[in-house]
């Protein structure tokens, strides 16, 4: 079911009238079974997925909690847990990459691996991650298994976060169901208006700039360097935009229902390196990787060299988990590569006496700087090979023939991206708990998004990006 | 059991209260003021000029507006081929002798229920109106759907609302909540517009003047200037005008993109449309449609003349002599007494000159299609005033 739809519309109020009604044990089984209803309006057949890793995850970490420290047994159901999750992520997500990556290896001679049709179950890469997390903390001592199977199963299928995240740690979510926060008229405004805000993103700014993404990445070999940069910049606010909206949209629902999940993203445009960038992008996933990849690799308190391989592999991991392609690999070593370059470039005598004077001006430089960098990466995300990418970079970086010659045709989207940014920074201190705080303030803010949603709203709106990882 | 539902009730009393909430019931006033407006018909001015809904408002109170100075005995009603085909100062030219004066009000892109709730429109003012002149779309028999174009939905709405939600029912359209939504709240209808008028505002507030310039300055609502032909492009079938016109590469000198681009769509069509000469069921739905539509002007005494109009001969393989035998053997019973077929009035000869794109004539072809109708009717005018029949 996608939030953007008039099933959500009416699926929402009813469950939220209903679970009011109910206590306890009774409201947290009708969410379940609201949670699955939620997921089956998609694929009715891949529920049993979902539940059998719910059912190996609870069987695994009660066990583990159940054995003593040193037990060796804990570290085999760690590895059921593990095993499961990775392996249903690997069968569904990635087997066709690897027969191709062994096709393309060409291992034995004129033998060809056929590709399987094999539907993507959708969420699967957050569900599996959120309920990964919960076995590695119980085996970690970080967190008590629970024992309500229940509890658990409303942890891993709790729909405002099942099928696109966030990707919410077992402590938040235990925390927020044992001592659920008070629905009260401030809360309800709030989530109200955090669920507008999250339509506008998605239906407004995002499906209108699908329109130029998806002509310039279609068309790029007949466009300028200009053109391309445009389409690329409108591709990092259309992502944004699509995923900070559905964002926005599952925090505000799972609000009315007592959780607070923690933010997601915060203004991560508004930046002057790479790796500030990752601290307000996707914050969920980008703290996953950190807490349970790099930091479990030694993290930085190791050697420099070490370092360096750590982030490698982290950023590797992340472009694997986006999308199982060759050019999501090597967007993440594109980021790999940028993140290690940033850690040397900070110990240099240069980079302290530009942030103690640069002032200014290098501050500006360096947010372009990011941009132009964070750029870069984009073909590699969004093209549909690696070749596509790299043509696209040919021209971006001037290198194709074409990339002054061709004739640029159209400002107007050069104009929308560059006012993008600026809103963008305009904004960043403004947050919705302020312009709560006046009542003109909420009245401005419900008709600006009510007539956006009018005016501008793309009637016949895309699916969310992030369904597709 | 008062007593539990009263707990029940108060266990969503934060949402009760968020309903009343003074910011949201002020944002509700504000849009249900601003529907008002709308529905005072206040932005009718402010629609996009050309836009579907603008074009059926300008051209209907264009010849409202023109009462004074032709009140008139015959009506054209029809789509862009009626538009686009028939000069109307022409037309009144060769008519004065008989002392018949005639206005239009045909619509680009208006389908039957369209054209009929227009004509209701204008009807009730235009009390001397005797004839109906019909320009059909041969093909659209065929071509028919139950499910609404929103070019249909978006003129519809600008029309008798109220009866056009019973004409809608009774054509037998496939009606749903989006389209009563469509029909019934101005702010739904004219979102698209109005965020457009937001975007740019001056370009709309200069139509505004130039449209009432153009009121006062023109007694009818449209003459077709256009010079350029289907002949500066030199291709032999609707494929090859698809390979030509693709793009803005090709243009010839005497053309232009706009050109192209109408050239390419109406070929696109062309293609696109592959009809059978068979009656099927949208046949008989269209056959149902044409006499709902001639059913209000057998009422008020009014007699139809169907007319069908010159087709280019790019269009050869649509069989057009066939449908018009299909359409005056199938609908005779709804057809008007009166039939003026003019598919083959364009001289075969430089036949492509003669058109702006693969369907709709230009000016030179404006010319032949008005007189060779103006001929027909003066004919049949004449001998019905002899017989004193008028």
């Amino acid at each position: 079911m996608l939030f953007n739809s008039l099933h959500f519309l009416l699926y929402l109020p009813i469950v939220l009238v209903i679970s009011n009604y109910l206590k306890d044990r009774n409201q947290k089984i009708f969410l379940l079974l609201a949670s699955f209803y939620f997921y089956m309006a998609w694929n009715i057949h891949f529920i049993w997925l979902l539940l059998f890793s719910i059912v190996i995850d609870y069987f695994a970490a009660i066990s583990i909690a159940r054995l003593e420290k040193t037990d060796k047994k804990r570290k085999y159901y760690l590895i059921l847990s593990l095993v499961t999750n990775l392996g249903f992520l690997s069968y569904f997500k990635y087997t066709n990459f690897f027969l191709g990556a062994v096709n393309d290896l060409n291992f034995i001679n004129s033998f060809r691996f056929v590709e399987y049709n094999i539907i993507l179950p959708v969420g699967i890469s957050f569900y599996t991650f959120q309920s990964m997390s919960y076995t590695i903390d119980v085996y970690r001592g970080a967190m008590e298994a629970k024992k309500s199977f229940i509890d658990f199963a409303l942890y891993v299928s709790f729909f405002p976060q099942l099928v696109a995240g966030p990707i919410v740690r077992a402590g938040t979510f235990f925390r927020d169901l044992e001592n659920r926060l008070i629905v009260n008229l401030e809360v309800i405004r709030y989530s109200f208006a955090q669920i507008l805000l999250g339509f506008t993103k998605k239906v407004v700014f995002a499906d209108n700039l699908a329109i130029v993404v998806d002509r310039v990445f279609t068309n790029y070999s007949s466009l300028n360097a200009i053109e391309i940069w445009t389409g690329v910049f409108a591709f990092m606010w259309q992502i944004y935009f699509d995923f900070a909206g559905y964002t926005d949209i599952a925090i505000g629902v799972a609000r009315l229902f007592g959780f607070q999940f923690d933010i997601n993203f915060h203004f991560p445009f508004n930046v002057t390196s790479i790796s500030q960038h990752w601290s307000r992008w996707h914050l969920s996933f980008s703290t996953w990787i950190r807490d349970y990849i790099f930091i479990p690799l030694g993290g930085s308190k190791v050697s420099r060299l070490r370092t360096h391989i750590n982030v490698f592999i982290t950023f590797l991991f992340a472009g694997i988990w986006h999308g199982a392609a060759y050019h999501f690999v090597v967007w993440g070593i594109w980021h790999s590569a940028m993140i290690s370059i940033e850690r040397e470039y900070a110990q240099t005598k240069l980079s302290k006496f530009l942030n103690e004077k640069g002032g200014m001006v290098y501050s500006l430089f360096c947010r372009i700087f990011t941009m132009i960098c964070l750029g870069i990466g984009l073909p590699l995300f969004r093209a549909k090979t690696l070749t596509d990418a790299f043509e696209m970079l040919k021209t971006m970086l001037l290198i194709n023939p074409n990339s002054i010659t061709s004739s640029f045709s159209n400002y107007g989207y050069f104009k929308l991206v560059a006012f993008l940014f600026i809103t963008g920074y305009i904004f960043e201190k403004y947050n919705l708990k302020r312009m709560l705080e006046s009542q003109r303030a909420f009245t401005v803010f419900i008709l600006v998004n009510v007539f956006m949603l009018l005016c501008y709203g793309v009637s016949e709106s895309q699916s969310f990006i992030y369904f597709a990882f | 059991m008062e007593w539990n539902l009263k707990k029940k009730w108060l266990v969503m009393k934060e949402y009760f209260l968020f309903r009343k909430d003074k910011s949201v019931i002020s944002a509700l006033v504000v849009l249900l003021l601003f529907e008002i407006f709308l529905q005072g018909g206040f932005y009718k001015n402010f629609l996009k000029k050309n836009s579907y809904a603008s074009n059926v408002n300008r051209i209907t109170d264009h010849a409202l507006g023109k009462q004074s100075e032709i009140d008139p005995d015959i009506l054209i009603v029809g789509t862009s081929l009626a538009y686009e085909g028939l000069s109307i100062q022409t037309l009144n030219e060769k008519l004065k002798p008989l002392n018949l004066k005639a206005q239009t009000i045909a619509i680009p892109g208006a389908e039957l229920i369209v054209q009929g709730l227009a004509l209701e429109k204008v009807l009730n003012k235009f009390k001397r109106v005797k004839y109906i002149i019909h320009v059909n779309e041969i093909e659209m028999p065929w071509t028919l759907g139950i499910v609404f174009s929103q070019a249909t939905l978006s003129m519809a709405s600008e029309l008798d609302r109220k009866r056009a939600i019973e004409r809608l029912y009774q054509d037998e359209y496939k009606i749903g909540f989006e389209e009563l939504t469509y029909i019934i709240l101005r702010l739904w209808a004219y979102r698209k517009d109005i965020g457009e008028f937001i975007l740019n505002p001056e370009k709309r507030i200069k139509d505004i003047g130039k449209s009432k310039k153009a009121f006062k300055e023109n007694l009818y609502t449209y003459e077709n200037n256009y010079i350029e032909s289907l002949s500066l492009y030199k291709f032999q079938d609707v494929k090859d005008c698809l390979k030509i016109t693709k793009d803005n590469t090709n243009i010839p000198p005497g053309s232009n993109p706009f050109h192209r681009e109408a050239i390419f769509k109406t070929c696109k069509l062309a293609e696109e449309s592959v009809l059978s000469l068979e009656e099927n069921e949208s046949t008989k739905l269209y056959h149902r449609r044409l006499g709902n539509f001639y059913k209000l002007l057998k009422e008020r005494n009014i007699k139809v003349i169907n007319v069908f109009p010159p087709i280019s001969d790019y269009l050869g393989s649509f069989q057009y002599g066939a449908r018009v035998l299909f359409w005056k053997e199938k609908y005779k019973d709804v057809l008007g007494e009166k039939i003026i077929d003019l598919t083959t009035a364009i001289p075969k000869e430089e036949n492509e000159s003669y058109f702006y794109d693969i369907v709709h004539v230009n000016k030179k072809g404006m010319t032949v299609f008005t007189e060779k109708l103006s001929e027909s009717l003066l004919l049949y005018f004449k001998e019905r005033q002899e017989n004193n029949a008028f």
